[in-house]
């Protein structure tokens, strides 16, 4: 019997010489094809999704071009989920319990790896760390592995305005009286209120306060723990530290402009930027900003570290860098990765090129980031910078990094915020620095 | 028949959805309380009723309450004070009454976040608009943010100046069903304008009034965005409320089991106060008057 072809004849052999038989194998063949190419395309290609928290435009642009070229190279796909860094943890945690986990993220909290460690989601990443040098710290361990793949420090420097130094005929500070000599001197009043600021040091219970804000007590050589994790923050010499750390300030607080319950990263660089202070507490992003916003004031800064009372130095600190997660796909993940540090590392930490402080002493001998031009320009500041990860005279701290190890308590301290209640205490609360130290103790102890 | 069956599909339907949306996790969160958990991807440990025990014996859980009741109580007085007056204004007959009454509801269509940032721009001690116009008088302006009275009273005038429309629309439409002849023979009577407010308006209002009252209890005491919003809870924790709390325990802290017990807790207290509110003010006024 032939096929009936509407309008058409019955025909034994069919429109086109197509026999019933011939007909029906054909279309079995196109659908089984149809239905079967998502397997085959499944077994061909490899999609990852990667969950981005650097959301700068070059970042995202730069990280694009290496996923591009990846898949045009390889065949494997990435989707970039970019993400501001505040709730991309809870991001990461919500795909992993919807089962779909990313298959990579860049991690900027400790606290957000060594969770992620301890929930047994990471895959650790200790051999492709192994292969660099690294400046101090940032490569840390945990549990015998390295478990990210470090890209920059956010290193917490104070910027001064040289121009203003010049003026009052000030030297860059050796010590913490110094430096509040300089801000007090730099300070312009209106009536009772400040019209420029000293100084802005932040005291919002956030992420801003507990970064940026600890410098001049890690100069004081303030410990949180001791060495069997015990909380030191109240006892001996430490809660006397403390005390003179809390004066501090106290003191500097009267030259910051009105506002710093509420300041928060973007107005710490805007308000030096927009000179209403003349010091302000940032990493290499406040250049970035300087010559984005104000060329000309990114001529007349300068940075140093913050100073203690006895003279020692210190520097509060973040880092970022990459983590991959464990899924199917983890092979595929690192194999990415090391191809990504291997060919576009450098355009990555170019993307924002002051910010993303290298970490991976090579790069700092590295032509193609060497003669980026905004690094020529601010030479100087990156070599200081530089200085400040390879000199054991400067004190490299943070909250969620203190104690004899990597570890959580820190983080949870950090999380929160301690630290930034008890400067509330001290100066919303007016409360004496050592009832302030011992409250904060007490905190802590309570927590961990 | 045929459409009781319908009814009763779409109404098991909507159960199974409300189910799912919040009753779901509303479960969720009452069972994570009973937990120790760090993370949403750790591993959970039964505590049993320690979070509880732990959250009734932190003094800033109280102190968060009472924060609560007190921003509260503060702006639905405000609200409902403003909303009836602004209403009895609108009721009344002007030129472009229509014009008026559409802009006078323009507040409520802002999102909260837009209001809190315009606010907080009003209100920055070194850029704010308040601070140049009080510095063209040679007056300072005092950092709201860093005292208790200024921080809780911004909040309090932001969400009234958010939400005093809701209760001026709901005012509006229920001063349209108390009737004309009920002034004309007041007046007739002799009755002033403050005893017609009284004896006519208000008692006319009262269904209307629970009601808004109510809502604006249970979403203000739920307020979450605009406290976060403008001062994160602080200064010292100043303007730190119970679901602020919640929120500050289970993702910043990580203590999931901590701040899930927040939160039921709070839900508990909640239900409550609204039961014992509409015990004492029923909505239907037939039992009111029973």
């Amino acid at each position: 019997m032939g096929i009936y072809i509407p309008g058409g004849k019955k025909a034994g052999t069919g429109l086109f010489g197509l026999t019933r038989r011939s007909f029906l194998a054909s279309s079995a063949a196109i659908i089984g094809t149809g239905l079967a190419a998502p397997a085959v395309r499944a077994q061909s290609g490899v999609t990852l999704r990667f969950l981005n928290n650097e959301t700068s435009a070059a970042s995202q642009a730069a990280l694009k071009n290496a996923c591009d070229a990846y898949e045009a190279k390889t065949g494997v796909k990435i989707i970039i989920d970019s993400s501001p860094i505040s709730g991309s943890m809870e991001k990461a945690m919500a795909a992993i319990n919807a089962g779909q986990p990313y298959d990579l993220m860049t991690a900027s909290f400790i606290a957000t790896v060594l969770e992620f460690v301890h929930a047994g989601v990471l895959v650790p990443l200790t051999d492709m760390v192994k292969r660099y040098d690294w400046g101090r710290g940032a490569a840390w361990d945990y549990e015998g592995e390295n478990w990210y793949y470090p890209f920059d420090y956010n290193l917490v420097m104070n910027y001064y305005r040289k121009d203003l130094y010049a003026d009052k005929g000030l030297k860059v500070p050796e010590t913490s009286d110094q430096f509040l000599e300089n801000c007090r001197a730099l300070t312009v009043l209106d009536g009772s209120n400040v019209d420029v600021g000293g100084c802005v040091v932040p005291l919002a219970s956030d992420s801003a306060t507990n970064w940026a804000a600890f410098g001049n007590m890690f100069a004081e050589g303030v410990e949180l723990f001791d060495g069997e994790w015990n909380v030191a923050l109240d006892q001996g010499e430490n809660a006397d530290r403390a005390a003179r750390f809390l004066d501090l300030y106290a003191e500097l607080y009267k030259t910051m402009p009105p506002g710093m319950n509420t300041v928060s990263f973007a107005q710490l660089m805007s308000l030096f930027a927009t000179g209403k202070s003349a010091h302000t507490l940032y990493s290499g992003r406040l250049v970035e900003a300087l010559e984005a916003t104000n060329p000309e004031l990114a001529d007349k800064y300068g940075v140093f570290a913050s100073p203690g009372s006895s003279g020692q130095k210190a520097l509060s600190y973040a880092f970022d860098g990459f983590c991959v997660f464990k899924t199917p796909q983890s092979e595929e993940a690192l194999k990415f990765l090391q191809w990504f540090v291997d060919e576009h590392y450098v355009e990555w930490l170019l993307s924002a090129w002051m910010n993303n402080h290298p970490s991976r002493m090579d790069i700092y001998e590295d032509e193609r980031w060497k003669s980026h031009p905004m690094i020529q320009k601010h030479w100087d500041t990156m070599m200081t910078m530089k200085s400040f990860i390879e000199s054991d005279d400067v004190v490299i701290k943070a909250i969620d990094t203190s104690g004899p190890a990597i570890d959580i308590r820190p983080c949870t301290v950090f999380n929160a915020n301690v630290m930034p209640e008890m400067l509330q205490q001290k100066v919303l609360g007016n409360a004496a620095s050592a009832d302030c130290v011992t409250a904060a103790a007490q905190r802590i102890r309570s927590l961990i | 028949m045929v459409q009781d069956w319908r009814i009763v599909t779409l109404f098991i339907g909507s159960i199974l959805v409300l189910g799912a949306i919040i009753g779901g996790p509303l479960v969720y969160a009452i069972m994570l309380s009973f937990y120790s958990a760090k993370s949403f991807v750790g591993e959970l440990q039964w505590v049993g009723l320690a979070n509880y025990a732990k959250a009734i014996q932190d003094p800033l859980f109280w102190h968060s309450f009472a924060n609560g009741l007190m921003i509260a109580l503060s702006a639905i007085f405000l609200q409902v004070v403003l909303g009836v007056g602004i209403a009895l204004v609108l009721n009344r007959k002007f030129f472009g009454q229509s014009v008026v009454r559409a802009v006078s509801i323009l507040p409520y269509f802002l999102p909260t976040v837009v209001a809190c940032l315009i606010a907080q721009w009003i209100l920055d001690p070194n850029y704010g608009l308040l601070k140049s116009l009080l510095s063209s008088l040679g007056i300072g302006i005092a950092d709201w943010s860093s005292h208790a009275f200024t921080a809780r009273g911004t909040i309090v005038l932001v969400s009234v100046w958010l939400w005093t429309p809701f209760v001026v629309t709901c005012v509006l439409a229920g001063l349209q069903t108390i009737p004309t002849q009920l002034y004309e023979a007041a007046r007739v009577d002799g009755a002033g304008p403050w005893r017609q407010f009284w004896h006519i308006t208000l008692p006319g209002l009262r269904s209307v009034l629970v009601v808004v009252i109510l809502l604006r209890g249970i979403w203000m005491f739920n307020k979450f965005d605009l406290i976060w919003l403008l001062t994160k809870g602080g200064p010292l924790n100043q303007t730190e409320t119970l679901p602020t709390l919640a929120y500050r325990k289970s993702f910043l802290e990580f203590n999931l089991g901590g701040g899930a017990a927040v939160a039921t807790i709070s839900f508990l207290i909640l239900a409550g106060v609204m039961l014992i509110y509409l015990r004492l003010f029923p909505i239907d006024d037939t039992k009111q008057e029973r």
